[in-house]
């Protein structure tokens, strides 16, 4: 097949799901036909009900095959368009009267919890006071799109500004458009509950390399007589997973009769392709691609997120090389079958941050880039989608042209992939009492979050800890005798008693969940897919998986903290310019008639820059709460706890109703989003920001690290430029850095650093030859860059 | 010893090979009209003024007769300036800021080594600019000696037109000289620069004779070198010289909005080239058989 044929059915099919994503909000048939099923087993056991449920999702989840693809299996039909979605005139209407109620009874209100649906990872995240959708793939279900509510919510925050907070507006009004599906078909779901797989990868590897068959067999070997109710719900997901296959089968091959010519045999090949999958396993490298994502839609179609597709070129090269050696598969059309699944990755409603992981070294520790992971790279470039979100692994032992080649990525411009230590995560998964086996196999599951796939159930999640807002309990705890704090050691102390608790509370948390899983939470068909399940006779949920969870404890907005601790230390103790109880009333006051002051305490350097005071502060914190985080662990623990430092959004929201900050952070200002610098401080360049971070402890950071680079693509540009972003992100992994991604500066982000040149201090553009801090140069010099970035340079 | 420095910026990547950090030292014995680092021209240190972030608190005024507010607009009369940088020392919103500040060497030597890891693993260093850096000779050759000591790779960019002791001096202590090459025309190149080029010339001749590893960096700016005779003779020079070969700087007006904030001239009269002239100049050498450097590596 030739490059032109191949890029014309990309190019066709990247456009059919184009349309299927801007065709409008969708609903999803998950309610109703889960609900048909629960309704008709009650009084049995929940692990059948679920196991049954799934099997009625799987028969009756309407299927639909795309033009032009070559890898099959679509939810787009299940997630059907919402034909009465509200028009703007209506959607101002009900904003207005969910205000005006809200106003009414703010303090009733605010002590309700909303209850209702089902507990996913983000609402099992969301508190109280949060918001969550400010990112649009978490705005999943509901009657408006994402950017209609976010234009919503600016409208009506102009209207009701003074008389309720933004983040209240927001929050309200996320809330304000979910999708309504009958309160009697949720609260049976929720009765359950039906509690699903996310944020966790299976293992498709292994079910791909064994088929449905054998799964079969193991399944009835190892089940008693009678069978126990797990083996019983196996046997039922095993055969409805195998009957899923055949249902898209048939519609293939219907649809082959239906076809022109070229197209019809393509669809003959599908149909009976899929037929020997429903019973074998892969023996091509197309077959296993089609396998894998067939199991991905269906657990998508379960209700599972965040399924990562972990060490994608690991478990599919034994197919590509077999194909490849014996002539059956051409690179080109290896290439082109990737492409297809890239894209259907993108599809609506399937992309709910899932990973991919590329490199490294295999579980017996030889290095791990084959060709396949060449070709991953070359679709990354080529492709720029947003997901899958690619993770990089890098180590000492991947040969140079693969570090090469990731660079080559990077610069591409998609922001992909991210790249990830070896040397740190091996080395932090040993020390939480892992065999060298599980180390080496680590991926990056969701965003950056460290799991050793297709061995755990869900990663578990506690409420995020921001750094920066256990100040406000520090200066409440001490509101009226602050003098007790009379030195920076001890308001240093006190600050670190609050961030222990945090900790603490997060580890009952998450003993509070695990103590709500026995005997309620089933995974049927996700726990096919993970090791240990068949083999022990047990749910992942209920300690079936080989390995435990993982509890993460997230923080972040390390930035912002050691910023705010700077000041504190230089002007409240160090010069004594204004005490500790002053200090207070300017925070409450948010600096209103404090401009000389907030001046002065935002002028105390900041972390990024590669200077050691500041730094030695924020490696201070980071160390206290990984201290603390590890010492829950112990060998014999199944279950890890682990500390993440990344953010995801929560910089956001969480600044949004956090006061000023000694740093002079106003309030609802954003704080430094996961492991960065406070926006736009980092202003003496990467390399200083690096230094920064390499002076932070990272021998305990076991969950999961989040380190944006945001550079202007002219940076990177031309030979000097590949050679200065390769030493610049390699000597940083190799000095011990365990994770980075670099972010190009878009032309948006160049207009908004123009009008608000104080938050956009650190971006820098090189301009025929001279590197020069973007705010620094005049406007019409300013406008040529923002063109010249628009037109991709 | 102190030397008069008005930047040192770390993560240059067109300063010689690598990732460097570039010391920038005040003072310039050319007045080149196209200088994209007016600033580094005088040796005195000068107050820049960036009127966007002025907020017109009058603080400035208070303390120097050189500022005043008229009709709400801050006004700046440098002549009158006399106040020794206190103006500079009240400004909140840094409007006002001092270019230059005295550095120990050894300060900026620990400032520059800071990027080790990142010079390293790109074969960067440290590169000493200006101005004109031969125009601090004892700091510069201290600078570099430091960086001898230390182990840091490093490059000095030269208008050539240093005194030939002062090059002497350093040839054990300096990796790289980039040599700017500016004009061939010899009149034009004394009218233009105010420094007779033959001075260049010999320098040249002087460092790849004394077995230096040097660089010719030419800025190319329209309507004044963008010449097929100008072109040849760069083409020649890399012929001619053991040289590591031409490096075109096209022009780029940069240097106009810095200068205005100086109080110097206003807008330069030259417009940058696009990128597809800066090929075919390139393009154009290369045909006359010119060598390109290739930033080592």
């Amino acid at each position: 097949m030739g490059a032109r044929a191949v890029s014309g059915r990309i190019d066709a099919l990247r456009n059919t799901i184009g349309q299927l994503n801007a065709a409008g909000v969708r609903r999803t048939l998950f309610y109703p036909l889960a609900h048909e099923s629960l309704a008709s087993t009650r009084g049995e056991s929940v692990e059948l009900r679920r196991a049954k449920a799934q099997a009625h999702l799987l028969d009756r989840a309407p299927l639909a095959i795309l033009p032009d693809e070559l890898i099959v299996g679509s939810a787009a039909n299940f997630f059907p368009v919402c034909e009465d979605a509200p028009g703007s005139g209506e959607q101002r209407e009900t904003a207005r009267s969910v205000l005006d109620r809200y106003l009414e009874n703010r303090e009733e209100r605010n002590r309700a919890e909303r209850s209702g649906g089902i507990r996913t990872f983000e609402d099992s995240f969301t508190t109280k006071k949060s918001r969550w959708a400010l990112m649009s793939r978490v705005y999943h279900d509901a009657s408006i799109s994402y950017d209609d509510l976010q234009a919503l919510i600016r409208g009506m925050r102009t209207e009701y500004g003074p008389r309720l907070e933004a983040y209240e507006i927001g929050r309200e009004l996320e809330r304000a458009f979910k999708l309504d599906y009958g309160e009697d078909v949720r609260r049976e779901i929720d009765s359950l509950p039906w509690f699903a797989a996310n944020h966790l990868s299976l293992n498709y590897g292994r079910m791909l390399s064994e088929g449905f068959d054998k799964r079969l067999a193991d399944i009835r070997a190892r089940s008693g007589e009678p069978p126990s109710d797990f083996y019983e719900a196996q046997s039922i997901v095993c055969r409805a997973s195998s009957r899923f296959f055949l249902r898209y089968a048939d519609f293939a091959l219907a649809e082959a009769a239906k076809a022109p010519a070229p197209r019809a045999r393509e669809l003959a090949e599908i149909g009976l392709m899929l037929k020997r999958l429903s019973a074998r396993p892969a023996e091509t490298f197309r077959e296993g691609v089609q396998f894998m994502w067939m199991l991905q839609v269906m657990m998508t179609i379960l209700w599972g997120s965040a399924l990562s597709f972990g060490r994608f070129d690991q478990y599919l090269f034994p197919l590509y090389e077999r194909d490849v050696a014996s002539g059956r598969l051409t690179r080109e059309e290896a290439k082109e079958i990737l492409c297809c699944f890239w894209l259907k990755v993108n599809e609506p409603r399937m992309r709910t941050v899932q990973s991919l992981t590329i490199g490294g070294i295999t579980p017996g520790g030889e290095d791990a880039v084959n060709a396949l992971t060449d070709l991953c790279l070359e679709v990354i470039a080529e492709m720029k989608l947003p997901y899958p979100n690619v993770g990089a692994r890098v180590n000492r032992k991947n040969p140079a042209r693969y570090c090469d080649r990731i660079i080559d990525c990077v610069r591409a411009g998609a922001g992909q992939p991210m790249l990830m230590a070896d040397e740190v995560w091996i080395g932090n998964l040993k020390r939480l009492g892992y065999a060298d086996k599980y180390a080496n196999d680590y991926y990056n599951m969701g965003c950056v979050e460290i799991m050793i796939p297709g061995r755990q159930p869900n990663w578990g999640v506690t409420e995020p800890i921001a750094f920066p807002m256990l100040f406000e309990e520090v200066f409440r705890r001490y509101k009226g005798r602050e003098g007790e704090l009379d030195s920076f050691d001890r308001f240093r102390e006190a600050y670190f008693a609050v961030l222990r608790e945090h900790v603490e509370a997060d580890y009952l948390e998450a003993d509070d969940r695990r103590g709500d899983m026995p005997g309620k939470c089933y995974d049927p068909f996700a726990s096919m897919l993970i090791d240990g399940c068949v083999e022990s006779g047990l749910d992942m949920f209920q300690g079936g998986a080989e390995l435990g969870t993982h509890w993460s404890f997230y923080a972040y907005g390390l930035g912002t903290a050691a910023d705010a601790m700077a000041a504190i230390g230089k002007r409240v103790y160090g010069e004594r310019r204004f005490s500790l109880s002053q200090l207070s009333g300017m925070l409450d006051a948010n600096f209103e008639g404090f401009e000389d002051e907030r001046r002065l305490l935002s002028t105390c350097g900041h972390y990024g820059n590669d200077l050691d005071d500041v730094d030695r502060l924020a490696a201070e914190i980071l160390r206290k709460f990984d201290d603390q985080v590890f010492s829950y662990n112990a060998p014999d623990r199944r279950d890890k706890y682990v500390s993440t430092l990344f953010g995801y959004f929560f910089h956001i929201y969480h600044g949004e109703i956090t006061g000023a900050t000694a740093n002079g952070r106003l309030r609802g200002e954003p704080f430094s989003d996961s492991m960065g610098p406070s926006q736009g401080k980092d202003v003496s360049g990467p390399t200083r920001m690096l230094n920064s971070v390499l002076k932070l402890d990272h021998s305990r950071v076991t969950g999961g690290y989040a380190l944006n680079v945001k550079l202007n693509p002219s940076v990177v540009r031309g030979d000097a430029g590949k050679r200065a972003l390769a030493a610049l992100l390699y000597a940083y992994l190799e000095s011990g850095g365990p994770q980075v991604q670099v972010n190009f500066a878009d032309a948006e982000m160049l207009k908004l650093a123009k009008r608000e040149p104080a938050k956009y201090r650190n971006v820098i553009v090189r301009i025929g030859g001279y590197c020069e801090y973007f705010v620094n140069l005049d406007a019409a010099l300013q406008d040529e860059i923002i063109t010249r970035t628009l037109h991709g340079l | 010893m102190t030397g008069r420095v008005f930047s040192v910026q770390p993560f240059c990547v067109d300063d010689g090979p690598g990732i460097r950090t570039t010391v920038y030292l005040k003072g310039c014995n050319m007045r080149c009209p196209w200088c994209h680092n007016p600033e580094g021209i005088s040796p005195l240190i000068e107050v820049s003024y960036i009127e966007s972030r002025c907020e017109n608190c009058g603080r400035c005024a208070a303390v120097c007769e050189a500022h005043t507010s008229k009709n709400g607009r801050h006004a700046f009369d440098r002549d009158r300036c006399s106040c020794g940088g206190r103006d500079v020392a009240v400004c909140p919103s840094g409007a006002l800021a001092a270019v230059g500040a005295d550095l120990e060497a050894i300060d900026v030597i620990r400032e520059v080594a800071r990027d080790r890891r990142f010079f390293d693993r790109s074969g960067g260093g440290m590169t000493v600019t200006g101005g004109e850096p031969t125009m601090q000779p004892e700091f510069l050759r201290e600078l570099l000696a430091l960086a001898k000591a230390e182990d840091i790779h490093s490059c000095i960019e030269t208008n050539g037109a240093g005194a030939r002791e002062d090059y002497r001096a350093i040839l054990g202590l300096t990796d790289l000289f980039l040599v700017d090459y500016k004009l061939t025309d010899e009149a034009q190149h004394a009218a233009v620069t105010g420094m007779p080029s033959a001075v260049v010339l010999e320098n040249i001749a002087f460092l790849c004779d004394s077995g230096a590893d040097v660089v010719l960096r030419c800025p190319v700016i329209p309507g004044v070198n963008d010449v097929e005779d100008h072109f040849r003779a760069i083409a020649e020079l890399t012929k001619r010289l053991p040289v590591g070969g031409f490096e075109i700087m096209p022009y780029h007006p940069l240097g106009s909005s810095k200068a205005r904030r100086l109080g110097k001239d206003g807008p330069s009269p030259y417009r940058a080239p696009d990128r597809e002239t800066v090929e075919r100049w390139r393009a154009e050498i290369l045909s006359m058989g010119g060598r390109e450097w290739g930033r080592g590596l």
